[in-house]
């Protein structure tokens, strides 16, 4: 914006400038009329007249657009210089010249750079000294520079007063816009965190709902399985009942109390308060459950595990959350004799990294965009409820921290997750009827594992 | 005989848990709310009670702070819905707390371990 006129107006401005110097013009016309027996006068008028047309128009834009705005003003400056010596020297110094030097300085004076002063002040001392010179009559003079240069002045001020104004209205459109954005994005997350609360509340509220029945159903059904592997002789269709159809039976059922207990999970009602922890022990934790589980006998598991500041948050939230970051490592490399999975940690300044990788099936693109989305699962009915991820990634946001993932078909996958030192502060789920009691469902699971 | 009192608003979950205990040879009654066993502690007399922790009226765990002040003998267990499945932690007074799903197994080597303490307990008074 300080490069050149504003550009606001320009055309109309400019117009008004032609037509001041033809008024102007026409005055000088005026005065020297009947002096023509002076050679070479019409001429030298013409020219001036011609030339200074051309400056104010097309000449200076070509010149300032190539060499720049300071040469294209010095060089106009400069022409303006000559010009007013001319128009001077020939009306004898009178009021046409000092209108002429007027709405020069005034077109010079537009221009609302610092410099802009500097040229007012060369032409207006240049015109007055050589005027001096020429002989014309000092309080004329004098009445000349006063008037012009303080016409110079309020022009040259309020340019820069208007320039300052737009300046400012520009700058303050941009804070609007960067306002509007941030405001944009805040909404945006806030819907999608609403949305995970929404979802996370259904899911508690269903969670519960089925954890009625099922717990009658499967009680019930096992009851049923009991005392019919106690009767000594069955029929051939009671005793495929006992045998195939009741475990099949059960078997669903335990499916669905899975899938129950990972929604469980997804709604994290954990109101625990942040306490210090040892991330590497939830870690061991996390490695000792996903072992047992797992049952997988050839799958190598390379611990990389540096010295860790203890970090605040909720351990059983993190420890649930490597515990699914292992399992799907481990689901990964199933049926691969070379399938490993390194688990690393790390201090940093200011918080803990923590890696997980694994040279299993990987992922392609469009897995890799949605594998964070709830109930997204590539893998078969019975194996994967697509909740793992979104578990994870529900923790690491609750404690501030960030996830990242590298992946390529066949050839591995890393998870990268980083937790700050301490957690900005971790939301507390809302009040619900259930009262304020919270589980321990790691604590207990790390007691049958280890014993 | 050892007496349990279950508490629970399902009808269905009462009756499966009444089925199963009574089954492995306990005195059994059943409840659907907190006032209801409450007015049943005096004739009953359970050795432990076994309730639902959400429930209309009462909840579980107001039921049972109140059975421990007017039957301070009686063991407690407390059994949710609401809990991660599998997991079975201590609710605060040394109340073990069991999710439903419950596997029978388990809840009854629960139930028995409670019962034992209680016996425990009350041998070497005597
Ligand atoms: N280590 C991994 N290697 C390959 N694919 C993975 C890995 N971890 C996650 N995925 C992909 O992300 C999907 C979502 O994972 P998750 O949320 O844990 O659900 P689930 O394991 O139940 O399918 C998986 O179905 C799988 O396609
Ligand atoms: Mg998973």
């Amino acid at each position: 914006m300080t490069q050149g006129r504003p550009a606001a107006g320009e055309r109309g401005s400019r117009a008004i400038i032609h037509a001041a110097f033809g008024v102007i013009d026409l005055l000088i016309l005026v005065e020297v009329w009947g002096l023509w027996q002076r050679p070479g006068t019409a001429a030298l008028l013409a020219l001036n007249f011609a030339l200074t047309a051309w400056v104010n128009g097309p000449g200076l834009d070509r010149l300032s657009s190539r060499l720049g705005v300071e040469v294209g003003e010095a060089a106009r400056v400069a022409w303006y210089l000559c010009s007013i010596l001319v128009v001077g020297h020939l009306t004898g110094w009178g009021v046409a010249s000092e209108a002429y030097l007027l709405l020069e300085l005034v077109v010079v004076g537009m221009l609302p750079t610092p410099s802009a002063s500097w040229r007012g002040v060369v032409l207006w001392g240049g015109a007055g000294l050589v005027a001096l010179l020429d002989g014309g009559s000092p309080l004329g003079l004098l009445l000349m520079g006063a008037g012009t240069a303080s016409a110079f002045f309020v022009v040259h001020r309020q340019s820069r007063i208007i320039l300052r104004m737009l300046d400012e209205a520009m700058s303050g459109r941009a804070e609007l816009e960067r306002a509007h954005h941030e405001l944009k994005s805040v909404h945006a997350t806030a819907m999608r965190q609403e949305k995970l609360a929404a979802l996370g509340m259904l899911a508690a509220g269903v969670a519960h709902e089925i954890n009625n029945p099922m717990s009658f159903v499967g009680s019930n059904v096992s009851a049923l399985q009991r005392d019919l592997k106690a009767m000594p002789d069955l029929s051939a269709s009671l005793r495929e009942w006992a045998d195939e159809i009741l475990p099949e039976t059960l078997d669903g059922i335990r499916r669905v109390n899975a899938i129950v207990a990972d929604l469980r999970r997804f709604a994290r009602n954990d109101r625990a308060e942040p306490e210090p922890f040892d991330l590497n022990e939830e870690l061991e934790a996390a490695i000792r459950i996903a072992q047992s589980q797992m049952k997988c006998a050839n799958c190598t598991l390379v611990r990389d595990l540096g010295n860790l500041p203890r970090i605040l948050g909720r351990p059983r939230q993190i420890s649930q959350l490597f515990l699914n970051l292992l399992v799907n490592a481990a689901q990964a490399i199933r049926g691969n004799p070379s399938g490993t999975v390194t688990v690393s940690t790390r201090a940093e300044v200011d918080g803990v990294r923590v890696s997980v990788r694994d040279n299993g099936i990987g992922m392609d693109a469009a897995t890799r965009a949605r594998l964070f989305e709830p109930f997204f699962t590539t893998k078969p009915v019975g194996e994967g409820t697509g909740l793992g991820l979104a578990v994870v990634h529900g923790v690491v946001a609750d404690h501030g921290g960030r996830i990242e993932v590298e992946s390529a078909p066949g050839r591995g996958t890393c998870f990268d997750v980083w937790l700050p030192r301490e957690p900005p502060e971790l939301p507390v789920p809302e009040d619900r009827p259930t009262g304020t009691w919270r589980l321990d469902a790691i604590a207990l699971q790390r007691r049958t594992a280890e014993g | 005989m050892s007496r349990i009192l279950v508490v629970d608003d399902d009808p269905l979950v009462g009756k499966a848990l009444f089925r199963l205990l009574r089954r492995e040879g306990f005195d059994v009654r059943v409840a659907p709310d907190g006032a209801t066993a409450l007015a049943l502690l005096d004739d009953f007399a359970p050795d432990l009670v076994l309730s639902d922790q959400r429930m209309p009226g009462m909840t579980g765990a107001e039921l049972l702070a109140q059975v421990g002040r007017r039957l301070p003998r009686a063991r407690r267990v407390l059994l949710s819905g609401d809990a991660v499945p599998g997991a079975v932690a201590e609710y605060g007074g040394g109340v073990p707390l069991v999710t439903k799903p419950w596997e029978d197994g388990p809840l009854l080597a629960i139930l028995r371990g409670a019962l034992a303490a209680l016996e425990r307990r009350e041998g070497d008074v005597s």
